[in-house]
């Protein structure tokens, strides 16, 4: 066997060794060099700088908001519409509509906890009646998103109508940047739903919400986004108001039929629940969440993010300059 | 011999290539997985298992799982049991999480049971392991609804009308119906029992309940309040009852400290509070040692330091009223507190 002795070590060795080991530090400095990645891990692949949701609300419709007082969600649903002109003036012939919906949780539809599915179906109805080629349905629900669906009721409805629920998928997430915005920075949102899509209508209960207070008309935006979106629970009135400046819908629904006004956003008994009998449609989400706190016996100074929105100019929380149109029916 | 003037033995070289070849193959499972990475991807949770699959193949699901031991006889599993820990539960409860996590959250056990004749007819079984007893009291009293009765299943238990919620050791424990439907309460009230009895406990008891006076104390209203009690930071884990003294309804609250020189600190420290906030001292009329009475927004706060806790009244409306039962919140802690 061949040992290493200092006098065999010879200088033609000592090259060899030296070139192998030089050899050696330079294809890894090489290799760490050819896997560098110097931006660092993104939230996803962007694509010419991120996407951007566009503005879904109707031109000249202002500021408007319908209260109808009822039991029935349909048929408050469908008097509420008719007091702003009739869906056939949110809905064109021929239009693609989104429902963003509130399919947070796996749970029964009576624990108010999630949309309520007869209102879904009835949306849905009324935008084919007025035209529409397609009316799609879609959230990022907070447990899995099939069971979301299946458990709320709001696939079966939906699908009852015609209309096609989506449910998120990975490739349907793209990261966006809020100009003005300080939180949603290349943040993932949920955009495949919308592409081609020429309608925005958010549907969402009045409930407490432990972190926020309220969970309305705005917090349902928080189901646009992705990754690990609760980090932003920490900053909760901020994160609502930039959701609310980032979706412009056609139009919002919030149902207060029956209100969550304990232990929300989950609820769980039939006790946390009171039977408010209002359904609120509006073209400004902030004025409809400002007229929702009132259900659960709040102000809006009770909840900053309405205040912050209006700030922003998102719209407006006076109930007293909006002058909702109210009804009752049933 | 310096090592460059030996060969390495054969042990040295197989050693050498073992480690090298596992260091190769972490940074072959590191390059290949580095291409899945994708924080937009929703943390998938657990599919609910759809009726056409066959009840083995559900009761498959919780094999091993301690849940499954609380299937009611005549339902069947209907998704597997899903678990969370603190940086998972929001997954779950959303916002709610907070609330759990401030109590001292350790995890979530939960599962679905459904009636195989009726579909819509389901439960959830919802077990979160609190660490103490204390804290699962905290989680149960402060989502404790209004009007419910208590239900004997354990000392901490309530039922509505589709729902169960009890204490039991350190868990607390929620079963949730899909609808109000007696049927549905009584395999709620299955599952509950066989949780309690399958669950060994090792605390039951909180000694602050038994220092809370009786008199005029309504029944299950006492209340565990985890952080910021009363808007204050420096009050943790406060206990607090509903009195209702001569048609006035009152809070009394005790908190137990680590020793008594804490609890004068803690006095202090409320009194600063208090006072910062535009409460006003005022004069007590009745002797109770060390005791502080503030007056703020039109109400009364009087508090005091006993041995290791500091108790008092809350928001009471009348001076009379706050010392009446201030001085019976004294005597049954002298009574109690040694």
């Amino acid at each position: 066997m061949k040992t290493w002795r200092a006098s065999s070590f010879t200088r033609r060795d000592f090259l060899l060794r030296a070139a192998k080991a030089g050899a050696s530090v330079t294809g890894a400095g090489l290799l760490g060099l050819v896997l560098y990645d110097g931006k660092g891990p993104q939230s996803v692949p962007e694509k010419n700088g991120g996407v951007t949701l566009p503005d879904f609300s109707v031109a000249g419709t202002g500021h408007i908001m319908a209260i109808v007082t009822g039991e029935n969600r349909p048929l408050t649903l469908r008097q509420a519409l008719k007091l702003l002109g009739g869906v056939e003036r949110f809905v064109r012939p021929g239009d693609r509509v989104l429902l963003k919906v509130n399919a947070a949780f796996a749970t029964p539809p009576i624990l108010s906890a999630t949309t309520h599915p007869d209102v879904v179906a009835e949306m849905a109805r009324l935008c084919f009646q007025a035209g529409a080629s397609s009316v799609i349905v879609t959230d990022n629900p907070i447990n899995d998103p099939a069971s979301c669906f299946a458990l709320t009721g709001i696939a079966k409805a939906a699908r009852s109508t015609g209309a096609r629920v989506v449910l998120p998928d990975k490739q349907h997430f793209e990261p966006t940047t809020l100009r003005g915005g300080a939180l949603i920075n290349h943040w993932p949102v949920l955009y495949g739903p919308f592409q081609g899509v020429d309608k925005l209508i958010g549907m969402a209960p009045v409930k407490d919400h432990h972190r926020s207070g309220a969970s309305m008309a705005m917090k349902n935006w928080y189901g646009l986004l992705g990754g690990r979106r609760n980090l932003f629970h920490q900053d909760i009135h901020n994160i609502i108001k930039e959701l609310a400046m980032l979706a412009r819908p056609t139009l919002v629904v919030l149902d207060g039929t029956t209100t969550m006004m304990t232990n929300g956003p989950t609820g769980g008994s039939l006790q946390d629940l009171k039977q408010t009998n209002t359904m609120i449609v509006s073209t400004d989400q902030v004025v409809a969440d400002a007229f929702g706190a009132t259900l659960l016996g709040m102000t809006t100074a009770g909840l900053p993010f309405i205040g912050k929105a209006e700030e922003e100019g998102v719209g407006k929380a006076d109930l007293k300059a909006i002058r909702p149109i109210r009804d009752r029916v049933g | 011999m310096s090592p460059g003037h030996r060969q390495p033995s054969r042990h040295e070289a197989l050693l050498s290539w073992s480690i090298m070849g596992l260091l190769g193959l972490i940074a072959t499972g590191v390059f290949i997985r580095q291409f899945d990475y994708d924080p937009s991807v929703i943390n998938p949770g657990v599919p609910v298992q759809l009726s056409s699959e066959s009840p083995e193949a559900a009761r498959a699901f919780s094999a091993g799982a301690g849940l499954s031991d609380m299937l009611p006889p005549d339902m069947e599993v209907m998704s597997p049991v899903e678990s969370f820990g603190a940086d998972t539960l929001s997954d779950k409860i959303n916002g709610k999480a907070e609330l759990y996590l401030s109590a001292g959250f350790l995890k979530l056990d939960a599962q679905r049971f459904v009636k195989p004749a009726a579909p819509g007819s389901w439960m959830e079984l919802f077990a979160y392991d609190m660490g103490s007893v204390r804290n699962a009291f905290a989680v149960y009293s402060t989502q404790k609804r209004e009007g419910t009765a208590p239900f004997d299943l354990t000392p901490f238990c309530t039922r509505t009308s589709n729902a169960l919620y009890f204490v039991h050791g350190r868990q607390y424990v929620e079963i949730i119906a899909s609808v109000a439907s007696e049927e549905l309460m009584q395999a709620m009230v299955f599952s509950g029992r066989a949780f309690v009895k399958k669950t060994p406990v090792k605390e039951e008891h909180i000694d602050e309940l038994a220092l809370f006076p009786q008199e005029d104390l309504e029944a299950g209203s006492i209340v565990l309040l985890p952080s910021d009690a009363f808007g204050f930071h420096g009050m943790k884990n406060v206990f607090t009852g509903l009195y209702h003294v001569n048609g006035q309804e009152l809070t009394a609250f005790l908190i137990r400290t680590g020793a008594e020189d804490e609890a004068v600190k803690l006095v202090a420290a409320y009194q600063a509070f208090l006072e910062a906030n535009g409460g006003t001292l005022a004069p007590m009329t009745s002797p109770i040692e060390g005791g502080i009475l503030v007056e703020i927004m039109e109400t009364f706060e009087l508090f005091f330091p006993h041995g290791p806790y500091v108790a008092g009244v809350h928001e009471a409306e009348t001076l009379q009223a706050a010392e009446t039962l201030a001085m019976t919140l004294e005597h049954t802690l002298a009574r109690s507190v040694r």
